[in-house]
């Protein structure tokens, strides 16, 4: 259970990874091989570690050093390259459609998290019951919208959803309700485009709950039934608290994805200078040149300054996460 | 770890044991079977639109059961997307990129589990430091490489850079340490056996079950993968099926919509397909590789 702990850690503040040295270095060859030797063997490790680090350095750490360099110019990626200092950031502070993508992607992350852990961890607790049959089949069904692309569930949500002929408004209007123009209006692009992503991801958090679930020691359960505890109190008083580790895990790894949303309001037809559904990775985009519905100039440096401000919010959303867990975490029995 | 929750009597997960006999557990399936009817509902509601005719996709009350309409839809669909073309691009792009990554992960991860050499640690570090870094933040200077590189409207860029994954050598590094004894590369390297061949005899076989559900997961990834593609491919005939379907979503949304989700239907089936081969697979390893 602590390795449980101990891994996802690993695998999300990647600062620590040298504590782990202890466990793998194995017992030392008893007779150590002479020098040459050595080093003709560590040649054979750098060697073979050394195709993946040309990749790494030149795709993985180059292009965030261009990204630091881009963003103290203005460049629309044809021209000559302006340099402007801290210009782009002080541009980024006083543009309302920036200000605005911010917190639409804020919304729509907020809109998505919560109910989609909340309805997963349930799911995922009556999934778990003992003697429950048909239990592969609902996780099979559950998990189907993860492997689907997002282009093909926008597509589907966009019909259910859109114009005056989708199906809800349909529905809508024939129990006497007005139908809703969901992409006018921010509340109804931040609904329409959390609702997918609760759709799509919401199997993904089932399966990887019921695994956090099967760490539970049995005996906790057995000990609340004996003290009369149903399952809605076995859930709250238990499962909830042996799961915080997991839960937090869960959140840290949805917050890079949940934070740059970008398939899902693309496909929908946000673009240029509107605001309903504009994400920040959308906002983006219009800058990067490649749209042909964007209708603002191509500026990599001032997209470079947004990629940036994505990254100061994914890095304080996990902080903040991390923060909560601390806080929260007095109780924690692991 | 793993151990405990793959092996049960139960099967994938044990579960919690509960007092007393068989109770019919009506609820829980109510509860499910809700769950499970949202999840499916829009699967079932693509049929439909998909075997309609533009005319009863926004009927209402609309139609229940699947119509007849799918293959003149399809017709249809490639007048605007080559839509065969871009199944065998998504398949190329997908294959080569399992094929690399897990090449170079696997063997990256296998050094850096059971090899010693100096600054082994540190460079470790620096890869999975980079795992704080969003895509984000490099869209723009990614795209300048690549076309610095005149890689621009080539498969290049969906699988050359995606074949460092950060996450994929900390996972398979994660298997090695468990999977790979000390003592087998002790034994291989007494009998001879050079780091190459150490990798293919000895660490290949034993991560064999990582290297085969990270590229289930590589391959679905690259397969809907929709960003990259988006930005580097212009040319039609090269596009992957998540930018035709947008593509055509574009040219047939406000026209007929029974034409833009039959080539959706037809572009979402591989990897449903896929998925209900290998998801006993995905289920223990995808919580293997998390929860490990």
């Amino acid at each position: 259970m602590t390795k449980v702990v101990d891994t996802s850690m690993g695998a999300s503040i990647p600062a620590r990874p040298t504590a782990r040295r202890p466990t793998t270095d194995g017992p030392r060859p008893a007779p150590g091989p002479s020098r040459p030797r050595r080093w003709r063997s560590y040649l054979a490790s750098y060697l073979a570690i050394s195709p993946f680090f040309v990749l790494f350095a030149v795709f993985g750490v180059f292009p965030l050093g261009i990204a630091a360099y881009l963003s103290l110019h203005t460049w629309d990626g044809i021209g000559t390259m302006h340099f402007v200092g801290f210009e782009q950031f002080h541009r980024l502070l006083e543009d309302s459609q920036f200000w605005q993508s911010l917190v639409t992607t804020i919304e729509i992350f907020a809109m998505s998290q919560a109910p989609m852990v909340v309805a997963a961890l349930v799911a995922a607790f009556v999934l778990s019951s003992d003697r429950l049959r048909f239990r592969g089949v609902y996780q099979t069904v559950y998990f189907l919208p993860q492997v689907t692309s997002i282009v093909v569930i926008a597509i589907v949500f966009q019909s259910l959803f859109g114009g005056n002929f989708g199906m809800i408004n349909r529905l809508l209007v024939s129990v006497g309700l007005p139908s809703v123009d969901w992409m006018a209006s921010t509340w109804g692009a931040n609904t329409m485009i959390a609702l997918m992503i609760i759709w799509r991801g919401f199997g993904y958090l089932v399966i990887f709950f019921m695994a956090g679930m099967a760490t539970i020691p049995p005996e906790l359960y057995e000990a609340a039934e004996l003290d009369g505890a149903g399952g809605p109190r076995k859930l709250w008083s238990i499962t909830l608290p042996m799961m915080r580790p997991t839960i937090v895990f869960a959140l840290l790894t949805g917050i890079v994805g949940g934070l740059q949303v970008f398939t899902e309001p693309q496909i929908l037809g946000v673009s240029g200078t509107s605001v309903p559904g504009m994400t920040m990775m959308l906002l983006q985009y219009q800058y990067l040149g490649q749209s042909q519905s964007a209708s603002v100039g191509a500026d990599l440096g001032y997209a470079s300054a947004i990629g940036w401000a994505v990254f100061a919010l994914v890095t304080l959303a996990s902080l903040g996460t991390l923060l909560m867990r601390r806080v929260t975490g007095h109780k924690e029995v692991i | 770890m793993s151990a405990d929750v793959q092996e049960t009597d139960r099967g994938t997960y044990p579960v919690r044991k509960r007092g007393g006999g068989r109770r019919p557990q009506v609820g829980k399936h109510l509860v499910l079977l809700c769950a499970a009817l949202v999840s499916l509902f829009p699967f079932y509601w693509l049929l439909i639109m998909a075997t309609s005719s533009s005319g009863e996709v926004f009927k209402f009350p609309p139609r229940l059961i699947p119509g007849t309409r799918l293959f003149e839809n399809l017709g249809k669909v490639s007048d605007a997307v080559p839509l065969d073309a871009t199944f065998v691009n998504s398949l190329v792009v997908a294959v080569s990129a399992v094929l690399l990554t897990g090449f170079l992960c696997s063997l990256g991860g296998f050094v850096f589990a059971r090899m010693r050499f100096p600054g082994r640690d540190k460079l470790f570090g620096c890869v999975l430091a980079t795992l704080v870094f969003p895509t984000g933040v490099s869209l723009a200077p990614s795209l300048q490489i690549y076309s610095h590189l005149g890689w621009i409207n080539t498969f290049l860029p969906l699988i050359v850079p995606g074949a460092a994954s950060a996450f994929g050598l900390f996972w398979m590094r994660q298997y090695a340490v468990s999977a790979i004894p000390y003592e087998l590369i002790e034994a291989a390297r007494l009998d001879g056996c050079g780091l190459l061949r150490m990798y293919w005899h000895v660490a290949l076989p034993a991560m064999r079950p990582a290297i085969a559900s990270f590229g289930i997961f590589t391959f679905m990834w690259s397969w809907n993968d929709y960003l990259w593609p988006l930005l580097v491919l212009n040319d039609p005939q090269k596009y992957t099926v998540p930018v035709a379907l947008a593509q055509l979503k574009g040219a047939y949304g406000n026209i007929d919509y029974s034409v833009v989700t039959a080539g959706t239907l037809v572009g979402a089936i591989p990897l449903i397909v896929l998925f209900l081969f290998v998801r006993k697979w995905i289920f223990r390893n995808m919580v293997a590789g998390a929860v490990k």
